[in-house]
């Protein structure tokens, strides 16, 4: 028999993930869902892409989460001239001893929290150098293996405009994001609240709110989430449900090309266990499920270019199949309520 | 059991009377729809088609329907615990419950909590989608019932049926004409009448059975409303036999029987009349009773054992007799008694009446059948002065000699009661019962010619094959013969 998480350990963790989103929600205002989306990224040991119009927070945010964790934060601006030697660190030509010798050099990557600034300027070759980053938390540079720093979060940001000069990401360095997160504007309420509480716009300068030892408590708290079968079976019909089939809802069948793949799967899990432990529940709701499935998918389809043309986002195409995809299996008859 | 899995058993309970209902309106939604489809088809096709109650069996389909929709609903124990979780409002605890995950005390309370309060999330039916249903099978079976009845041709009426009818018609008429019918009598057959006129005009086919039948009755009426003979000739004849019928009608058979069984027990049987001993010994049972319906049915033979029983003086021995009997039994044999001697007398004044009217023409002319005076003869039977002379044995009250030349009047049409019989004769005896299937020899089915037919190429031969053609099957074989035989 399986042991559930205790009360007063929910308690904790959420207790633990409060104070984080206290933290955020006073450097970004206005922007409670995407906080609390970047804070389940986290718990889950995801990466996190945030895509949004300049100016509305995305670097502050993530700047912000890294000095709130308490971790070593590196950030990268990312340009077409970035090489992955930039970014992974290569080996230098050092005198020791009066012998030279070549020394590895960490590049940016070697930090707990590495923010990827507008990822989608830099080559594909750069791009790629993070794939091994973010899969496998080690970079390997001239056949030697660099295993990068616990816990490693890749917070990348880039600008849906200004394509001119981009490379966007290909679906294998998209699939290695946890959340892909699109930051909305602000309404005019909060805009008043940051000219009336922040001299130039400045958020007050977060402090580290977790310990390294409470973040390690964290996250075994999240992995000792109770993920029900009906709940994971949800889960594993909504994935499937995301490949035009020919059970699959009329919206993919008609916009989507390719599917998400299984590592969705997992990524929903995990991240709906975040969630649970965020909504104070020792177990995975249904409704956490359906709370992550649009930043957990969206990104991993991959939509006909008819759809694209058409005005198909796969926002909207992950919104069908929610609607589509009964939770409950067996569904009761129609004519009981 | 935990709370959570009576909980679970409450809700399945629930959802399949639920089920249930829901399809038994379905099923009954679908019958009366093909209810009045077929009424709507018969009427296209000129077939008057109409909702009656004993469709009404049909309604068990429903129901097995309806029960198998239940019984096969595909919703295993977890899938309702997902339900009844969600219902609740529990986020997965009786999932996770349910799933064998060890919930911690706090939890596990707020999930008993809830399912105290099952009855809130029980399952209910939508009754605005479902109530359409029943309301559009009323509608349906109302607008066909209010449908306007279809005119069927119906087919004329069968000319020789109608003529009998007519026939019958002019038979009731001509006797209410007499005047002699009795009112309950008249209006019975005109109603008669009527019904059958009614069952010719749809062209039953059983009409002519209730033709012939009404034809008797009206016949067995005209003959009892039949005037009496003119004095002098048949007529007082009738009436005295007639009378004397009557009056043999009052010999009590059945009490003739009884006495015979009390005289049988109170050990007086020896000293009855041989001739009677006889007749009483035939309707003698194996338990000591007597069945009266074998008793003679000659009114003579009758009239001469209540005579004999009558007049042996036993039963005016009443001390003798009530040794063997008790007193009731000696009482009801007294008054069995009384009752003979008045039989014996009507009878005797039966006969000499008869006697005065029409021994005049003696025997030999009372049963000739021609006049009225054969059916006076024919109770009084054959020791009686006026016997039939055409057949010289009785045949029972009412029998008379049949003239195949006219109608018989008289006696001869009175209702004549025929005693109770049996099936199977008495001298009828099962000579053997066997359980073996019965021995028989085959015959092999030989046709003339089949010698022939069991032969080769020769059979052909044996066909009937017309004068013209046998030349050609002739040539045809022969021809055959010659090409091979050149070949060889």
């Amino acid at each position: 028999m399986t042991t559930m998480l205790r009360a007063d350990q929910v308690a904790r963790a959420r207790q633990l993930l409060d104070t984080v989103r206290r933290g955020c929600n006073e450097v970004l205002l206005g922007q409670q869902e995407l906080v609390d989306l970047c804070v389940i990224a986290l718990c889950a040991r995801g990466h996190l892409l945030l895509e949004g119009l300049p100016g509305l927070g995305k670097t502050e945010l993530v700047k912000a989460l890294g000095r709130l964790l308490g971790l070593s934060f590196r950030r990268v601006q990312f340009t077409p001239d970035l090489l992955p030697g930039d970014i992974t660190g290569g080996p230098v030509l050092q005198e020791q001893g009066g012998q030279r010798a070549f020394v590895f050099r960490q590049g940016p990557l070697f930090a707990n929290v590495v923010l990827a600034d507008e990822i989608n300027r830099s080559s594909p070759k750069t791009q790629s150098a993070l794939l091994e980053a973010m899969q496998e938390r080690a970079v390997t540079v001239l056949g030697e293996t660099h295993p990068l720093p616990r816990p490693f979060f890749v917070l990348a940001t880039q600008n849906p405009i200004e394509l001119e000069g981009t490379y966007p990401l290909p679906e294998a360095q998209l699939d290695r994001f946890l959340f892909k997160v699109t930051v909305p504007g602000v309404d005019a309420e909060v805009m008043t609240r940051i000219l009336t509480t922040r001299r130039r716009g400045e958020p007050p300068p977060p402090t580290a709110v977790l310990s390294a030892a409470e973040l390690d408590e964290l996250f075994t708290l999240v992995d000792a989430v109770f993920l029900p079968q009906a709940v994971a079976g949800y889960i594993a019909r909504l994935v499937a449900s995301t490949h035009p089939t020919a059970t699959a809802p009329a919206a993919v069948r008609e916009a989507v090309r390719y599917g998400a793949s299984p590592r969705a799967a997992i990524a929903m899990g995990e991240a709906a266990r975040a969630a649970a432990l965020l909504a104070g529940r020792p177990n995975v709701d249904f409704d956490d499920v359906r709370r992550v499935a649009a930043p957990a998918l969206a990104h991993r389809l991959v939509l006909q270019h008819a759809a694209r043309i058409g005005g198909s986002t796969a926002a909207t195409i992950v919104d069908r199949v929610l609607e589509a995809v009964p939770m409950v299996a067996t569904a009761l008859p129609g004519s009981v309520l | 059991m935990p709370a959570k899995h009576a909980a679970i058993d409450q809700f399945r309970r629930r959802l399949v009377a639920l089920v249930f209902v829901d399809g038994l309106l379905r099923a009954l939604l679908a019958l009366g729809v093909l209810a009045v489809v077929v009424v709507l088809v018969g009427r296209g096709f000129g077939l008057p088609i109409v909702p009656a109650w004993n469709w009404l069996w049909a309604t068990p389909l429903a129901v097995v329907f309806a029960a198998a929709q239940a019984l096969r609903l595909p919703l295993s124990a977890a899938a309702l615990a997902v339900h009844l979780d969600r219902r609740l409002g529990l986020h997965g605890l009786l999932l996770a419950q349910h799933e064998g995950a060890e919930l911690d005390p706090a939890f596990a309370q707020r999930l008993d909590t809830a399912l105290a309060g099952i009855t809130q999330a029980l399952p209910s039916l939508q009754w605005r989608r479902i109530l359409w249903r029943p309301c559009v099978v009323l509608l349906l079976v109302g607008a066909v019932a209010a449908l306007p009845a279809l005119d069927v041709p119906v087919p004329p009426p069968p000319v020789a049926a109608t003529a009998a009818l007519q026939q019958l018609e002019q038979q009731l008429q001509e006797l209410v004409g007499q005047g002699t019918l009795p009112p309950e009598v008249k209006e019975e057959l005109q109603q008669r009448l009527q019904e059958l006129a009614a069952q010719v005009a749809t062209g039953d086919a059983d009409v002519w059975r209730e033709l012939d039948d009404a034809g008797r009755r009206l016949a067995r009426e005209r003959d009892a409303a039949r005037p009496p003979a003119p004095a002098g000739d048949g007529g007082a004849a009738a009436a005295a036999a007639s009378a004397a019928a009557d009056l043999l009608r009052q010999v009590p058979v059945a009490d003739l029987a009884r006495a015979a069984e009390l005289l049988q027990r109170s050990g007086a049987w020896s000293e009855l009349q041989q001739a009677a001993q006889r007749q009483l010994a035939a309707a003698a049972g194996v338990d000591g009773t007597f069945d009266a319906s074998k008793l003679p049915v000659d009114a003579a033979r009758l009239a001469e054992l209540a005579r004999a029983i009558a007049d042996s003086g036993l039963l005016a021995d009443a001390a003798r007799l009530a040794g063997a009997l008790s007193p009731e039994q000696v009482a009801e044999l007294t008054r069995m008694a009384q009752g003979f001697a008045r039989a014996v007398g009507a009878f005797d004044r039966g006969r000499e009446l008869l006697q005065r009217l029409g021994g005049g023409r003696g025997a030999g002319q009372g049963g000739d059948g021609k006049n009225a005076s054969a059916g006076a003869g024919a109770p009084f039977g054959a020791d009686g002065p006026g016997s039939i002379a055409g057949s010289g044995a009785a045949r029972g009250p009412g029998a008379a000699a049949l003239a195949m030349t006219a109608d018989t009047d008289g006696v001869a049409a009175a209702p004549l009661e025929l005693p109770a019989t049996e099936l199977r004769p008495d001298d009828w005896f099962a000579s053997d019962v066997r359980r073996d299937a019965p021995d028989v020899a085959p015959q092999p089915n030989q046709a003339a010619g089949g010698a022939g037919v069991a032969g080769s190429g020769g059979a052909s031969w044996q066909l009937q094959v017309m004068p013209r053609h046998r030349g050609v099957v002739r040539r045809f074989f022969d021809g055959a013969r010659g090409e091979a035989g050149d070949k060889r």
